[in-house]
């Protein structure tokens, strides 16, 4: 973590990775303003965590089950669950193509 | 103004007759007429009709005996809790014409409540920002001095409650969000234990630092609000099951029984004067009062940033990986420059060949956090910090400086990882008149004894009844 270098070429990599499309003018500008933030958390790098286990979650709660039944007062209609979307089709969610022909 | 009348003194004159909730809701869009131009606090105001209709509606409900005391007052919602019927936007336009299909649980506990909702408010888009300039729909700026920032990110809600134009406001607090705008707008605002209140419903920010708390003109107000919308709910399996206390019957407190720790490094280097010799003030007043005070160490301090602002922006990669323009919104283009930002750190952060480096490593140090605040509140009952370390600032200085703008937060970010809750109160004014919050933290689920405590002080100041001239 000692040499942190934010180049163009990893802004592009970890914006593939978001789905974001940066266009190529701004690459260089998010990898300057990214570069001094990660470099200012360099700092953790000196505090010792062998053996220190990882905290995810706060709640102290474990395995928190219920009940396995239809919540009805939770269930959308039809309309209601296409009702935000931007495109849809005889009930359906229109997406754009994933596989090319 | 009745607006400036406690929810108690509220509820009491709306029973007596005194005046009516129709009063109430009117005086409120007339104040929203007058300086919402000014200030923009509100992303959706409900029309006034709507509102009204409800105010019109709830003579019956304050006839019933031990009706909740938010029956026919109006309040106003950070723009990031599903509201059905009224668009819930994250001050985002990936948002902007989103109407939820179902309400968040504080929203329907709210309508059970008897309460008017009169407005959905601005804020950093998906609370990604300390200054409410990350937003779609224009700055909100701050009522005390409109050429400065409100903070942020719920400067929107925190605004709204400073300038009259709503009795309350429930906001959400990942790393500050209830707290900066609170301690630069002069009003009260609790950010609760991770788990007291439910977060079904709100839009998520970083899921394991998000709570949902009250904004208000006092830590008694705070209480009411507090009582209402907590507790165990089943739609979110993070909510506590841990009872929730009557607040607003346990405010008194004999702070003789009370120790208030001074952790000294909050108040190094980068911490302005005035500001620091307006949060210690808080310890002299409690100590006249019979507190002890006791100086302590969090020598961890300095690393709450990296922690922070690794597993956040970490979270809220996972979280806004959602937003796929398919079932609702639109396409990822619309993120700002600012949440790119934090989409591209946490992507990065959680990437293969530097998880372990930067998320594994930023959670052990988080485990070590809580270990500094349990050593640290064994020592003293509350601790007394700074919420930020300077005035709020001019529109854009923030902003032209990515790492600034996050440095900015080192007081509001270190309790979120840990869980613990904190609660925000106005402390005095700078030379120029600006005003100045601290905060008090407690331990888990201590909600009660920050209250009580912060009731106590604004016993004996008037700092938070002061109001803006606007």
């Amino acid at each position: 973590m000692s040499t942190t270098t934010i180049t163009d070429d990893v802004i592009s990599k970890v914006a593939k990775l978001s789905r974001i499309d940066i266009p190529a003018e701004k690459v260089n500008q998010f990898a300057s303003q990214i570069e001094p933030i990660l470099k200012h958390f360099e700092s953790l790098s000196k505090v010792n965590t062998d053996g220190v286990v990882p905290t995810y979650q706060t709640t102290g709660l474990h395995t928190v089950l219920r009940e396995d039944v239809i919540d009805t007062t939770r269930m959308f209609s039809q309309s209601q669950a296409l009702s935000n979307s931007p495109k849809s089709s005889n009930g359906y969610f229109v997406t754009s193509a994933t596989i090319k022909k | 103004m009745l607006t400036d009348k406690s929810i108690t003194q509220l509820a009491t004159g709306l029973r007596s007759g005194e005046f009516t909730s129709i009063d109430l809701v009117n005086e409120c869009y007339d104040n929203i007429e007058k300086y919402n131009s000014q200030i923009n606090s509100f992303v959706t105001i409900v029309p006034r009709e709507v509102a009204l209709k409800q105010a019109q509606e709830v003579g019956s409900k304050l006839k019933v005996e031990g009706s909740s005391l938010l029956v026919g007052i109006p309040y106003v919602l950070k723009d990031c809790f599903n509201t059905t019927g009224i668009k819930t936007t994250a001050a985002s336009k990936v948002l902007g014409n989103y109407v939820a299909p179902y309400n968040a649980t504080i929203y329907q506990k709210l309508i059970e409540a008897g309460a008017i909702l009169i407005g959905k408010m601005n804020m950093d888009a998906w609370g990604h920002g300390g200054s409410t300039e990350n937003t779609d729909f224009g700055v909100t700026k701050n009522p005390w001095d409109t050429t400065r920032v409100a903070g942020g990110s719920g400067g929107g809600p925190a605004s709204a409650v400073a300038a009259r134009m709503a009795v309350f406001a429930v906001g959400e607090d990942t790393g500050g969000s209830i707290r900066n705008p609170a301690g630069w707008t002069n009003t009260t605002g609790l950010k609760v234990t991770y788990g007291r209140v439910s977060r079904y419903g709100a839009i998520a920010y970083a899921s394991s630092f998000d709570t949902v708390g009250p904004v208000a003109k006092s830590a008694e107000d705070c209480a009411v609000i507090l009582e209402t919308i907590a507790g165990v709910d089943k739609y979110d399996a993070t909510s506590s099951p841990t009872p929730v206390p009557k607040y607003s019957k346990l405010l008194d407190k004999n702070l003789s029984e009370i120790t208030i720790g001074i952790p000294k490094e909050f108040y190094g280097e980068g911490l302005d004067p005035e500001i620091k010799s307006s949060v210690l003030s808080v310890s002299t007043e409690l100590e006249k009062a019979g507190a002890k005070i006791k100086e302590i160490s969090m020598p961890l301090f300095d690393l709450c940033l990296p922690v922070y602002y690794l597993i956040a922006p970490s979270e809220t990669s996972s979280n806004l990986a959602r937003y796929d323009s398919v079932r609702y919104g639109l396409n990822r283009q619309n993120f700002t420059d600012e949440t790119i930002r934090r989409i591209l750190i946490g992507t990065y952060a959680l990437s293969a060949g530097y998880y372990d480096a930067y998320y594994k490593k930023a959670q052990q140090v988080r485990t070590l956090f809580i270990e500094e605040y349990n050593k640290a509140l064994s020592q003293c009952d509350i601790l007394l910090q700074p919420i930020m370390p300077n005035n709020p600032p001019k529109f854009g200085e923030l902003l032209s400086d990515p790492l600034q703008n996050l440095l900015a937060d080192i007081y509001t970010v270190s309790q979120n990882p840990v869980g613990v809750p904190s609660l925000a109160l106005p402390c005095g004014f700078s030379s120029s008149g600006l005003p100045i919050g601290a905060q008090i933290v407690g331990k888990m689920f201590s909600e009660e004894l920050l209250l009580s405590i912060g009731n106590e002080f604004q016993k004996i100041t008037n700092y938070h009844t002061q109001k803006p001239n606007l």
